[in-house]
């Protein structure tokens, strides 16, 4: 999906019901406050899978990526999941696979498979 | 006036008026409210207590007295233009305000709310009559409230905060004194004037006339606000006392933060330089330069540092970004930056030494997600060139720039630092020959943005396609350059770039 890399976008969605939580824009130190207190509006269900959708997130930094871990952390500590959409080879699914971040968190490019 | 002696035998409607009229007596002579009825040559037919207190007379002492001569001045003047104008227009005058003295409190500023109305006798005006009201606790509590909030802004101000008591010095005068000055208790113990004049030793002034309000925050005692009364006579009392004391606070948070804001910025410079090594070492057989520029305006330590150092027979080379920033953020950075040195003492490969590094952080600090993200490269002298070694936790790969113009990545993937027990890291190696440099970098480099626009990998790989075979001093400068000239604005975060070239 194109997106016109803006220099303050950012958005966040929650469905509380089912568990999601949907970023768009630029997931860094100004906005990672923002993303970090969706994730914990949607903890308050304890969904089984927590879905944290990041394929429309231009630009991923690491107090970006350090709210993603948190929140797997928590989820570990509780016998839930954290399931990260991403584009495979886009920004986030780069720094991703930069970190090897992979290896610790499920990521999947599609959001049917997070679910699952 | 003239008193009808009580008859008896009195018609019910002449007792009825009689009540009335002294019923309209007591409420006129009880009033809180002053009052007056004046002649038409403004001379005074009847005035109660109140009014006639005004000059520390009684009621019944004015009558026939002019009032300019019956009240001190400036009310005889005050109340002229108005009883003119009652009298040529035949309307009302209402509410007001009159800033005169009051002979009950003389050391007080008064203000006074008037009205003014024609008394009428079979259409002809015969009499003015006149209500004041002492509304002066009122408006001094207006005053108050705007001075503080006045106050407010001038102590919100972005100046120095001894510019910023300077104003607030000059905003409390004349409402709250003659004088005002503003003293600081100095770390030393020394005392030191920053607003106001000195007060000088010798004038004697009693408590009547003078408040000295700590500057106080966090319960200490920072310095004082002096307020003196003196050509105006004016006296204090408790309630300038209170607006003193709330004055005192105020300015007192005001030096407070200012001092901490130093504080701060003095323990970020003294970390930010405990994150890198002071100068670059010389290295035989390797030119190095380095390129760092700390985020903002200094107050937040930065997350990224770099290092160069012997171990053994090689060198080793790291630069690394713990994330986030400040004095916790910078804790990690130093522990980080100082371990690598501990623990490469050996000749154990740079995937080793980040595997420790990733132990010793966790060992020190717990696992958490505040992680770090490192590139570690050793480097060993072979024939005319250097082997060099790479592995990256999380961080971005290293580039081999090559004299002839190729520049390519350097080393697999790994996991970040911190987060952790187990990590995956790997060593890859170059041969780098005389005029081959590595070139190792933080994402703030190639995440310098304009209007959205990063920097980006793409475009430091053609710029130090460009620069193969130049000297790293010339790399790392031409580098700075670029991407200040790409972000033009305040860096969003900190950048650091460490070049190292085989000397041709």
């Amino acid at each position: 999906m194109a997106r016109e890399a803006d220099k303050d976008s950012f958005e966040v969605a929650t469905d509380r019901a089912r568990g999601v939580v949907t970023v768009a824009g630029d997931l860094d130190l100004a906005h990672c406050q923002d993303l970090r207190l969706a994730i914990l509006a949607v903890e308050e269900t304890r969904p089984p899978v927590l879905v944290v959708d990041l394929r429309e997130v231009v630009h991923i930094d690491s107090t970006g990526l350090r709210v993603i871990l948190d929140a797997s952390t928590r989820a570990e500590a509780d016998g839930r999941r954290v399931v990260v959409v991403v584009e495979p080879g886009g920004p986030v699914g780069k720094v991703l696979e930069l970190t090897l971040v992979t290896d610790r968190i499920e990521v999947v490019g599609d959001p049917a498979a997070a679910q699952g | 006036m003239i008193e009808e002696p009580s008859a008896p035998g009195e018609a019910p409607e002449a007792w009825e008026l009689r009540e009335s009229r002294e019923l309209l007596d007591t409420i006129i002579t009880c009033a809180p409210v002053g009052f007056a009825l004046l002649d038409p040559a403004m001379r005074v037919v009847r005035a109660n207590e109140t009014l006639a207190n005004i000059g520390g007379r009684s009621g019944d002492d004015l009558v026939g007295e002019r009032a300019q001569d019956a009240l001190p001045p400036p009310w005889g003047e005050a109340l002229a233009g108005p009883f003119r104008r009652v009298l040529e227009t035949g309307e009302p005058v209402d509410d007001l305000e009159i800033a005169a003295p009051s002979a009950a409190e003389p050391g007080r500023d008064h203000t006074w709310l008037a009205s003014w109305y024609p008394v009428r006798h079979e259409g002809e005006i015969v009499a003015v009559g006149v209500f004041v009201t002492d509304i002066s606790d009122r408006v001094r509590a207006e005053r108050g409230l705007q001075l503080l909030f006045d106050v407010g802004e001038a102590l919100d101000a972005t100046l120095g905060v001894e510019e910023r008591l300077g104003r607030l010095a000059a905003l409390v005068v004349p409402t709250l004194g003659d004088f005002c000055t503003i003293e600081m208790l100095e770390p030393t113990g020394e005392i030191r004037v920053v607003a106001g004049d000195a007060i000088l030793a010798g004038t004697a002034v009693d408590g009547e006339r003078l408040i000295a309000a700590p500057l106080r925050a966090r319960a200490r005692d920072l310095g004082t606000l002096t307020l003196r009364m003196g050509p105006s006579g004016r006296t204090y009392d408790d309630a300038d006392r209170a607006i003193a004391l709330q004055l005192g606070r105020r300015a007192g948070i005001a030096v407070d933060n200012a001092r901490l804001y130093d504080a701060q910025l003095r323990i970020a410079d003294t970390l930010q330089r405990s994150l890198l090594p002071p100068a670059l070492p010389e290295v035989p057989g390797i030119e190095a330069a380095a390129l760092y520029s700390p985020m903002g305006d200094g107050v937040e330590v930065g997350g990224d540092f770099y290092d160069l150092f012997a171990a053994g027979p090689s060198w080793v080379a790291v630069i690394g970004d713990v994330c986030g920033k400040g004095v916790e953020a910078a804790a990690l950075t130093s522990l980080a930056r100082h371990s690598i040195r501990a623990l490469t003492r050996d000749d154990a490969p740079p995937s080793v030494v980040l595997e420790r590094l990733n132990a010793s952080i966790i060992a020190e600090r717990g696992l958490e997600a505040r992680f770090s993200t490192v590139a570690c490269a050793r480097l060993v002298p072979s024939g005319s060139g250097v082997t060099a070694t790479v592995s990256r936790a999380g961080h971005p790969p290293p580039l081999v720039v090559r004299s002839a113009g190729r520049v390519d990545p350097l080393g697999r993937p790994g996991t970040l630092l911190g987060p952790f027990a187990e990590v995956r890291l790997h060593d890859d190696a170059a041969e780098l020959t005389p005029g081959d440099a590595l070139v190792l970098y933080t994402d703030g480099i190639t995440e310098a943005r304009r209007d959205g626009e990063m920097f980006g990998e793409d475009r430091l790989r053609s710029l130090l396609r460009d620069l193969a075979g130049r000297g790293a001093e010339e790399i790392a400068r031409a580098v700075e350059r670029a991407v200040a000239a790409h972000h033009g604005g305040p860096l969003g975060d900190d950048l650091a770039l460490l070049v190292l070239r085989v000397s041709p």
